[in-house]
């Protein structure tokens, strides 16, 4: 079986399903939409699991914070500055 | 695994979901989370949207307390809140709506997205990735690191098959997007990065949800395409980082 997380495989479903579809059905947003709306609350039981995992954190705080302020900096610079480069307008009439 | 052990497999964690949540502590903690949720959102408002604002932050800040003073075991208020936990699930299948909404202007924009997320999706978790191997972390350490650019849902499921703590890529996604948030006006200031969609592109890409939530604050614009970076990141490094290292 796939190594895929069961949950993209569901994305990808419901992407291939909405192709052949191909006009947008509004029940499928109004079940979609408080999902995506409230996500932020469901990611809590799972943020204060880390608590049990504390320590670990903590023996390798410095590389942690180095690894997440800091790369997210340069690569944050990175890519804007290439994207700034490589990507041309988009076309008129797409409005601002 | 066969279809019936599949079945059955199912079964057993959805009774167990059920006899954690149908219970007086897990209505009280679901309530209690849910509570402090509307504060963050309230606290989001007042504070003009600020990116230290972010209510995964203050939520997770307020039940924290209310834990401690408890004395209550997070192992157990896990439990006790799985429906919440559980529907990040279906929340992750949702993804797919704004995905097809975009398609229009990834076909528009062309290989040039593509060459641009690609790259985006290969600097930021392999920088991180190379910070946490110079520093000699364990091996659980790096590969969750590895899914820190990926939105919050596949960090965690794609952590999980590639050996990672799922706890913590949700923690390491959120600090990173956190980071963008704060950082990404005077940086683009400082490089000159002007274009919105450029913008948008590197701070979906980078920082996921956080970033596109402060993305959308930016520009409607710089808001569409980091929703495009988002969704198209989340997708290609969550199928590539379980094959090559599941």
């Amino acid at each position: 079986m796939l190594p895929l997380p069961g949950t993209l495989v569901g994305l990808l479903l419901l992407l291939a399903f909405q192709f052949i579809q191909k006009r947008p059905s509004p029940a499928l947003h109004a079940g979609g939409a408080p999902l995506l709306k409230y996500m932020s609350v469901l990611f809590i039981p799972a943020v204060l699991g880390v608590a049990v995992y504390w320590q670990h954190i903590d023996e390798n705080l410095l590389a942690i914070t180095i690894a997440i302020v800091g790369t997210t900096i340069v690569s944050l610079g990175a890519v804007g500055w290439l994207a700034q480069r490589v990507l041309k307008p988009l076309p008129k009439g797409d409005g601002e | 695994m066969t279809l019936s052990e599949a079945f059955a497999d199912w079964w057993m964690s959805s009774a167990k979901l059920l006899t954690g949540v149908a219970t007086l502590d897990g209505v009280v903690w679901t309530g209690i989370t849910l509570v402090a949720f509307s504060l963050s959102i309230a606290s989001q408002k007042v504070s003009r949207g600020n990116p230290l604002a972010n209510p995964v932050l203050v939520t997770t800040l307020l039940v924290g307390l209310c834990l401690l003073m408890s004395n209550h075991k997070v192992e157990e208020y896990q439990q006790q809140v799985g429906l919440i936990h559980w529907l990040l699930g279906p929340a992750t299948v949702a993804l797919a709506l704004p995905m097809y909404t975009q398609w229009r202007k990834i076909r528009e924009l062309g290989w040039r997205l593509v060459l641009t997320v690609v790259l985006a999706g290969i600097i930021a978790p392999i920088s991180a990735w190379g910070v946490l191997f110079m520093f000699d972390t364990p091996t659980a350490l790096q590969m969750t690191m590895l899914t820190k650019s990926i939105t919050t849902p596949l960090a965690m499921d794609t952590s999980a098959k590639i050996q990672g703590v799922p706890a913590l890529a949700a923690v390491f996604v959120i600090a990173t997007g956190i980071v963008g948030a704060i950082v990404a006006p005077c940086l683009y200031a400082l490089l000159n990065v002007t274009l919105p969609q450029a913008q948008g592109v590197a701070l979906g890409t980078v920082c996921h949800a956080v970033g596109t939530a402060k993305a959308l604050q930016m520009g409607e614009r710089v808001g569409a395409l980091a929703t495009l970076g988002l969704c198209m990141n989340g997708v290609l490094t969550a199928l590539l980082l379980p094959l090559l290292f599941a």
